[in-house]
């Protein structure tokens, strides 16, 4: 252990004490961020419910738009490897996609374990002009500009039979192009779309069901998103955002939305949990802090900004990550392991702290 | 720690005729009486009670990738509305998993199995499982629509090599037994295909349904999985579907096989092709097919949501979706399809589903091979198995059900014609040794000597719904966990699983193939204990010599 090491310890009991003092005496506690690992979530929520907290994340689209639009419609969706592997059609709808299909490689080998897959045919939709640069085995490449959304609707409408005025060719040969795959993937960022887009997007996918297989890959949450949403969701029957102030856990996007809590002055302490980031947000800036960060953050202590250094999950400590293996959880060992606490512990220690009424 | 539980009325006809006895205790276990005048370090005075073995569940839909999909699906078909008590932290979230332990717990079940545990949400569903408190825990590998097995089949590999396949599955994934879904459908489903059955093939694989249930239960029998090869079959829901599970008996050849939610296939055809009853068929044919277990599905009405891999089914399915939404994943081998459905007492069908479910439990001549389930939540809540009970050990309270059975129900089903109560002792079989025996597990579902202390008692009420809703006392390995109904506290219990051995040539081309096909290898389906800190959560069962 290095000296640093031990220096951040010997200060952990005065902070973790800060912290149980400014949750003991707050009204509307907000657990936030979340960029955390399993047992970070699982630990947060059980602070959530014993102090009443609303708890948010940072991954504000995939709640806002993939989350919602399957809590309103439903949808159809796969994973990377099967798109990957199963896809002869694969759509990328919005700059996201392209984004997301190059940083990943996702679509770089022609190979698959399904021979008869044959090479691929992409339509790139809305991309603001752009293609993918990493797609290997690429029979054809299809370009559609304009409004992702505006499209995504006139392509329903032709999918369905109905003449659209003003469709072009090129709109009319995608029509026919999602209709000849045999198992088409949408590739999707939900930031690039509201959810009556995304919604809309799903709608379309259904439809195309109707005579061919047809999904959609929605991109990754950032920051555990996915991960952190699934927690929620065993733990408290529902995803985030979700509060506890009457005792059981109670979900609502608009009443829980962090941003508008710190706004309206509902929220009167903040839960930073962030050991996978993102940074602080601005409003924390007029909240009273605890805050779980990786060393190096840059975040301050002050009297009542409580910064407690925390362990960086599959680094410091191994970890349940969402989506870093494969789609869902997987075990991730740390890769450098060091004696900072892990966010859960820290979580834990201010509930116990909490239950003793110790502060 | 010595516990005497005295003076109640033991029900397990494992152990005799029911008696009013004692029951001794020892560090978790059930003992013999102890010599002598050793005193007991804690009495629980249970007389007039009625004491039996924690329950299990072969099949509920507790925990997994499809089950959180469900939640996120219709967040208004659970809305919480009770503060949990300091106690039981998010006890009473609806449809948490904290919820789930707590209900099951208190209604005297100690040992539950999630049915569907596809191989690359391993360890999410183990996550929930272990979230999952005071009852123990078990789940089944899905095997046989993945492309890795079928390729085995199209490329005639060894009956060596789909054993190993398969134990590395099963270990891989910390299974309790294996199950397969609809053999060969979801495969065919991504490929384009709409319905499936016993003969069809699968596309690109040349396998048919019927070579893949075969090729299964030899591998089950190979391995020495206990527990028999758990088949959610062929056209499930479709009018005519028994004649899909007279062929699939047939097929198995007197080899063991278990029929998940049976009643959904117990449908004969009239000359209209309208649904009929089958479950006379369907009894007459597990009488004499002694190898064949099966779990009801019993149908209950209300609304709830149907939770499947069998994406076929669920693709014809949402066109009944209640309310309109619905949810197709199509997975890396299944996938899952999420429907919420609404069982009307208003609608002919759903009634004859109900009817046909209780016929099936009141003609099975042997409650050990019929065993009680709603195939949670498809069929309906467990939270139905108190008035599941009650209806089957009481015909008048059946005949107010079906008084008001429309007449296109009652003239389809025979259940008005059954007189048959069911015995406490055939409830003690039917949801404590029989399921305990089916999986595995020697030590459960009694209370011989030996036997883990998990012990269900209840008040004789002849009023059987509240009688099984709430147990008076529950004992999990000898602690109390509930008393007067309600869950005291979070004991953690744990999750039941094989680990089978293979040859090691397998570990080396498992890793060739998971590499290619999700570019990790084997950490794709790995569930280490790592995974879940410092809490002991795996208990490893013995296979079949
Ligand atoms: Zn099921």
């Amino acid at each position: 252990m290095s000296a640093d090491t031990k220096e951040q310890l010997a200060g952990l009991d005065e902070r973790i004490a800060r912290a149980v003092g400014l949750l003991a005496k707050a009204r509307l506690p907000l657990i936030s961020g979340l960029g955390a690992d399993v047992d970070a979530v699982r630990a947060a929520l059980l602070l959530a419910q014993k102090t009443g907290a609303a708890v948010d994340h940072a991954a504000a689209a995939h709640i806002a738009v993939e989350l919602r639009v399957t809590a309103d419609a439903g949808h159809m969706a796969t994973t990377s490897a099967e798109a990957r592997n199963r896809a002869d059609t694969v759509v990328f709808a919005g700059p996201g996609a392209i984004d997301f299909a190059d940083d990943s490689g996702l679509f770089a080998t022609a190979e698959t374990p399904y021979d008869w897959r044959g090479d691929r045919t992409v339509l790139c939709l809305g991309t603001g002009g752009r293609v993918p640069s990493s797609v290997a085995a690429v029979a054809a490449t299809h370009l559609v500009g304009g409004p992702l959304a505006g499209r995504l609707g006139a392509l329903k409408a032709i999918v369905a039979g109905r003449t659209v005025a003003g469709a072009d060719a090129a709109l009319t040969a995608a029509a026919e192009t999602l209709k000849a795959a045999r198992f088409g993937v949408v590739v999707v960022d939900p930031a690039d779309l509201d959810r009556f887009g995304f919604e809309l997007l799903h709608a379309l996918v259904k439809d195309l069901n109707d005579t061919t297989r047809f999904t959609t890959l929605p991109v990754p949450a950032s920051h555990q998103g996915r991960g952190a949403n699934l927690v929620s969701t065993w733990t408290t029957g529902g995803r985030l955002r979700v509060g506890f102030g009457r005792g059981y856990p109670e979900q609502d996007d608009w009443q829980f939305d962090g941003t508008r809590l710190a706004a309206a002055g509902e929220a009167d302490v903040l839960v930073w949990v962030g050991p996978l980031g993102p940074g602080l947000p601005d409003y924390a800036t007029n909240l009273p802090t605890i805050a779980l960060v990786p060393p190096g953050s840059g975040a301050t202590d002050s009297a009542d900004h409580v910064v407690i250094e925390v362990g960086v999950p599959g680094v410091d400590h191994g970890a349940v990550l969402a989506d870093t293996v494969v789609d869902g959880f997987s075990f991730v060992p740390a890769s450098a392991p060091s004696a900072l606490p892990t966010a859960a512990a820290i979580l834990a220690a201010i509930t116990a702290g909490l239950a003793t009424g110790a502060s | 720690m010595l516990i005497r539980l005295k003076g109640g009325r033991v029900v397990d006809p494992t152990q005799g005729p029911s008696s009013v006895r004692d029951v001794w205790i020892r560090d978790g276990r059930v003992i013999e009486a102890p010599q002598g005048d050793e005193p007991a370090d804690v009495v629980h005075d249970v007389s007039g009670k009625v004491v039996m073995a924690g329950a299990v569940d072969v099949h509920s839909h507790i925990a997994g990738g499809n089950v959180s999909l469900a939640r996120q699906l219709l967040p208004e078909l659970h809305v919480s509305e009770d503060p949990a008590s300091a106690a039981l932290p998010f006890g009473t979230a609806r449809w948490s998993s904290w919820e789930i332990g707590r209900l099951y717990a208190e209604m005297g079940f100690t040992t539950v199995v999630e049915p569907a545990l596809t191989p690359t949400a391993a360890l999410h569903t183990h996550l929930e499982l272990a979230d999952i408190p005071i009852i123990d825990r078990g789940a089944l590998t899905v095997v046989g629509n993945d492309d890795h097995f079928l390729k085995l089949l199209r490329d005639g590999e060894s009956r060596d090599a789909i054993r190993d396949a398969i134990a590395y599955h099963l270990k891989a994934t910390r299974g309790l037994g294996i199950k397969v879904i609809n053999a060969g459908g979801p495969a065919a489903f991504h490929s384009g295909l709409r319905t499936f059955d016993l003969d069809d093939v699968v596309p690109h694989y040349g396998a048919t349904s019927r070579r893949i249930v075969e090729t299964l239960l030899t591998a089950a029998a190979d391995i020495g999985i206990p527990h028999p090869l758990h088949l959610h079959a062929n056209n499930l829901g479709v009018p005519g579907a028994v004649d899909t599970i007279k062929a699939t008996i047939a097929a198995a050849e007197g080899r063991p096989l278990h029929f998940a939610h049976i009643q959904f296939y117990a449908y004969g055809k009239d000359a209209d092709g309208g649904m009929t009853s089958a479950a006379e068929e369907i009894s007459a044919a597990m009488a004499a097919a002694p190898n064949i277990t099966a779990d009801v599905g019993q149908v209950m009405f209300g609304p709830t949501v149907t939770i499947s891999l069998d994406l076929m089914k669920q693709w014809s399915g949402k066109a009944y979706a209640s309310p309109k939404k619905w949810t197709i994943f199509d997975g890396d081998a299944e996938g899952g399809g999420i429907v919420p459905f609404h069982y009307k007492t208003s609608n002919w069908i759903n009634q004859l589903q109900w009817a046909i479910g209780l016929e099936l439990f009141l003609r099975s001549e042997d409650p050990a091979r019929m065993l009680m389930t709603t195939d949670h939540p498809n069929g309906g809540l467990f939270t139905w198995y108190p008035t599941i009970l009650a209806l089957l050990m009481d015909k008048e309270l059946r005949d107010r059900w079906t008084a008001v059975l429309p007449e296109q129900a009652k003239a389809r089903t025979g259940l008005m014609s059954l007189e048959r109560e069911y015995t406490l002792e055939e409830v003690a079989t039917m949801t404590r040794s029989a399921p305990a025996k089916l999986l595995g597990l020697p030590d459960r579902g009694h209370l011989g000597p030996g036997a883990v202390a998990d012990v269900s008692v209840y008040d004789d009420n002849p009023d059987r719904v509240a009688m099984f809703t709430g147990a008076r006392l529950v004992l999990k390995d000898g602690n109390p966990v509930v008393r007067d109904g309600k869950a005291l506290g979070w004991a953690m219990g744990r999750t039941h699983q094989l680990s089978p051995d293979y040859d090691g040539a397998m570990d080396r081309r498992m890793t060739t193939y998971l590499t290619d096909r999700f570019g990790v290898g084997p950490s794709a389906f790995a569930v280490p204990d790592a995974a879940f800190g410092e809490r002991e959560n795996f208990q490893v069962e013995a296979l079949l010599k």
